[in-house]
């Protein structure tokens, strides 16, 4: 037996475990400190660091002294300080790997100080923010412009209605002319009429021979009927001749309305329609607008993962592989089922008696494991008498005990100050809201992948720098003036939709304001734009029409023809 | 670095037994490829310490086989991952899973399961291997070693009086 066992060994062996213990006991604030900053400031993407850590063993409780959360978006500002951080922990739950945490009192809480160094991270995570950004997912804003041809190329380039139109009545006029000449060919002639006048004479002379009076009388039932039958072709003729030149006449007022009917097409053509005014707030302001709510969104979408159930609903993708040195925790089925970590509440609070600034707030059942614990995440915290904002809101329930799962959150924020908020960067059309005040509510809900948020967001006591005078052109300076001149505006953001993909939509009483502005840019260059077109046109068209007059002139000469013609029948008949 | 060189010659060259050197070989490739803060490497070191095993060999080839692990890391992941998710073993891990010592060990984990349970099995050749490289080493390279320039060299050296008064085992 003492070949095999060296008996020393197992004092050894205590004696090295009561040094690691001992170590341990030394180092243990200073490994509770490193990995827990280390751990923040993964989740966090921005340094996140403390004084000081201190665990009570025997106490069986953690204070932490010193929180300093740094902004990822703004490194030199602290999003959130917190004086003090005091939690018991549960012995019981430690065995089994977890950590289960009744009460922790945040105490001195601070947002938004100043750092004296900056706390980004090294290589930073900014592609990433932008990645799960809501701007990031709408296009560049664009300004509207209004492209205008020249004149003359625009008439150029179109085919003008008015020459086809005045050719077609040509050849219309062309026809009916012909028919009623063909017509007026038919009616008796001189020829005819000198025949009509011997037969005439004829009856006329005198007889006493009783069969020759029989034949006269015979002749002249037969000569009053060729009159009469000439005389109706003759009115009948006389009635088509006016309706054509009526038919005609009106077909030329028709045709000479043409010129003002091509300007119009051409005009429109080159005229915006008013589709393009709908959403213009979201055209020219949604990105920065959007980057309002980026924050909260790139939050939201941080904590995911660390909130615990799918929270998405849907196939869960493949886990990806793990990082060198880690692997994956496969879990198995409880028989007592308990989250790894949870935080059952969580009290907040921070004041300053001077300024009376307060804020206070609660965190019910925070965990990793909603599937594992009875209770959904539950927030509240409000404040008032802070600097940036005086009074704020917000509460909130997280539940993923589900396969899919059902957040809800609200916020109110009252009397922020807004101050150089940037609506556009683009150099061409800066806007920047030099002060104001705004009023903030938001709602959001997810049922699994899909979200709903709208935030309404509305500013007032508005002061924003006019414009420098020459500093835009055209419809951006348009803009600026009008834009310059609020004192009050609102803004709805509206996202919705797969939490990868939402559809974003930004609704203002901006758009109204800056729809009338476009209009009245767009009526002055359009009416300017017209005018040179009816000088084209005119120019192409003036001289289609004269040939037109002429030859419906030609038609009245043609009913003289068959007036005239009626009158000789008509003395014929008379005389008869 | 240069004390463990000594103590490496020095226990290839002692008279340990073999085998003790080859259980310590062993129980270091246990320790070096399996995650170094697990609960069973405090099974491990108390073996290591009441067990007559070398613990030059075991400190040296611990190092060694760490090095490895590092590269054998997705080998043990999906070693362990196939493992946790066999069908034949659930109600073994669900059972496991249900106790504070199945929690602490983290066998769940497949980094964790992945390289101890492929540590283990290469232990039982690895003795033999080592053993027989051992004996093999003593017979046929010692002599030789023992007469290359570098051995004089170091003989003669402050090194190798180092080497002559240094000894745990």
């Amino acid at each position: 037996m003492g070949q095999v066992i060296r008996w020393p060994g197992i004092g050894a062996f205590f004696a090295v475990i009561a040094l690691l213990i001992a170590v341990g006991l030394l180092w243990i604030d200073t490994l509770f400190e490193n990995g827990l900053e280390a751990t923040a400031t993964e989740i966090v993407g921005a340094r996140v660091e403390l004084e000081a850590a201190s665990v009570s063993l025997l106490e069986q409780s953690v204070e932490l002294r010193g929180l300093a959360v740094a902004n990822p978006d703004r490194p030199m500002t602290n999003m959130l300080e917190a004086e003090r951080i005091r939690f018991d922990l549960a012995f019981g739950p430690l065995l089994w790997r977890r950590l289960h945490i009744d009460s922790m009192v945040v105490a001195g809480v601070q947002l938004n100080t100043p750092r004296q160094e900056s706390g980004a991270l090294e290589g930073g995570r900014l592609g990433e923010r932008v990645a799960t950004s809501l701007s990031g997912l709408l296009p560049a804003p664009t300004l509207p412009r209004f492209e205008l041809p020249s004149p003359a190329e625009a008439v150029a380039n179109e085919q003008l209605q008015t020459p086809a139109a005045v050719e077609a009545l040509e050849r219309d006029i062309e026809k009916k002319t012909e028919h009623i000449q063909e017509s007026i060919d038919r009616l008796p002639d001189a020829e005819d009429i000198a025949a009509y006048r011997e037969r005439l004479r004829a009856l006329k002379a005198k007889d006493f021979d009783p069969l020759a009076l029989l034949a006269k009388s015979d002749e002249i039932k037969s000569l009053r009927a060729d009159f009469k039958a000439d005389i109706a072709r003759i009115k009948a003729l006389r009635k088509e001749i006016s309706a054509t030149q009526t038919y005609l006449r009106d077909k030329l007022a028709e045709v000479k309305k043409m010129p003002q009917a091509d300007v119009e097409r051409i005009r429109n053509k080159y005229s915006l329609s008013g589709d393009w005014l709908e959403g213009l707030t979201g055209q020219i302001f949604g990105r920065q607008i959007a980057g309002w709510v980026d924050r909260g969104w790139r939050w939201f979408k941080t904590l995911q993962p660390y909130l615990g159930g799918s929270g998405r609903g849907g196939d869960d993708a493949a886990p990806p592989p793990p990082a060198r040195g880690q692997g994956v925790a496969v879990r198995f089925a409880e028989t007592e089922p308990a989250p790894e970590f949870l935080i059952k509440e969580m009290l907040l609070s921070a004041g300053d008696e001077q300024r009376q600034a307060r804020v206070s707030g609660e965190l019910h059942h925070l965990n990793d494991q909603p599937g594992a614990w009875p209770h959904p995440i539950t927030f509240a915290l409000a404040g008032e008498g802070i600097d940036a904002v005086p009074a704020f809101q917000l509460d909130g329930r997280i539940d993923r005990r589900q396969a899919v799962g059902q957040d809800r959150m609200t916020l109110a924020l009252q009397g922020l100050k807004a101050e150089n908020l940037v609506l556009s960067a683009a150099p061409a059309f800066p806007v920047t809201i030099d002060s104001g005040t705004a009023q903030v509510g938001a709602v959001f809900s997810a049922r699994g992948r899909e979200v709903d948020l709208s935030v309404d967001i509305g500013i007032e006591a508005l002061s924003m720098p006019a414009p420098a005078t020459g500093g835009a052109e055209g419809v951006a300076d348009a803009l600026l003036r009008a834009v310059a001149e609020l004192d009050a505006v609102n803004f709805t953001i509206g996202v919705k939709g797969d939490i990868e993909q939402p559809q974003i939509s930004i609704d203002s009483d901006l758009d109204r304001l800056l729809g009338d502005v476009l209009k009245r840019e767009l009526a002055r260059e359009t009416a300017a734009f017209t005018q040179k077109i009816e000088g084209e046109v005119l120019k192409k068209t003036q001289g289609l029409f004269a040939p037109l007059n002429e030859r419906l002139g030609g038609l009245e000469g043609m009913l003289s023809q068959v007036n005239d013609k009626g009158k000789v029948m008509d003395g014929l008949l008379d005389r008869l | 670095m240069l004390r463990l060189l000594v103590k490496l010659l020095k226990v290839l060259n002692a008279e340990d037994n073999p085998a003790q050197i080859a259980l310590a070989v062993c129980l270091a490739a246990i320790l070096g490829l399996t995650p170094l803060l697990s609960l069973h490497n405090l099974l491990i070191l108390f073996l290591v310490l009441v067990l007559r095993v070398n613990i030059s060999a075991f400190l040296l080839f611990a190092l060694v086989f760490s090095g490895i692990a590092y590269l054998l890391d997705p080998l043990f992941h999906r070693l362990g991952h196939s493992l946790l998710t066999a069908e034949g073993l659930q109600g073994m891990w669900t059972l496991l899973y249900n106790t504070a010592a199945g929690r602490l060990s983290e066998f769940n984990n497949t980094l964790t399961l992945g390289s101890l349970v492929f540590a283990v099995a290469l232990s039982v050749p690895l003795f033999f291997a080592a053993k027989t490289g051992v004996d093999r080493y003593r017979a046929r390279l010692l002599p030789w070693v023992e007469k290359t320039h570098l051995v004089r060299v170091l003989k003669a050296s402050r090194f190798y009086r180092l080497y002559t008064q240094t000894g745990w085992e």
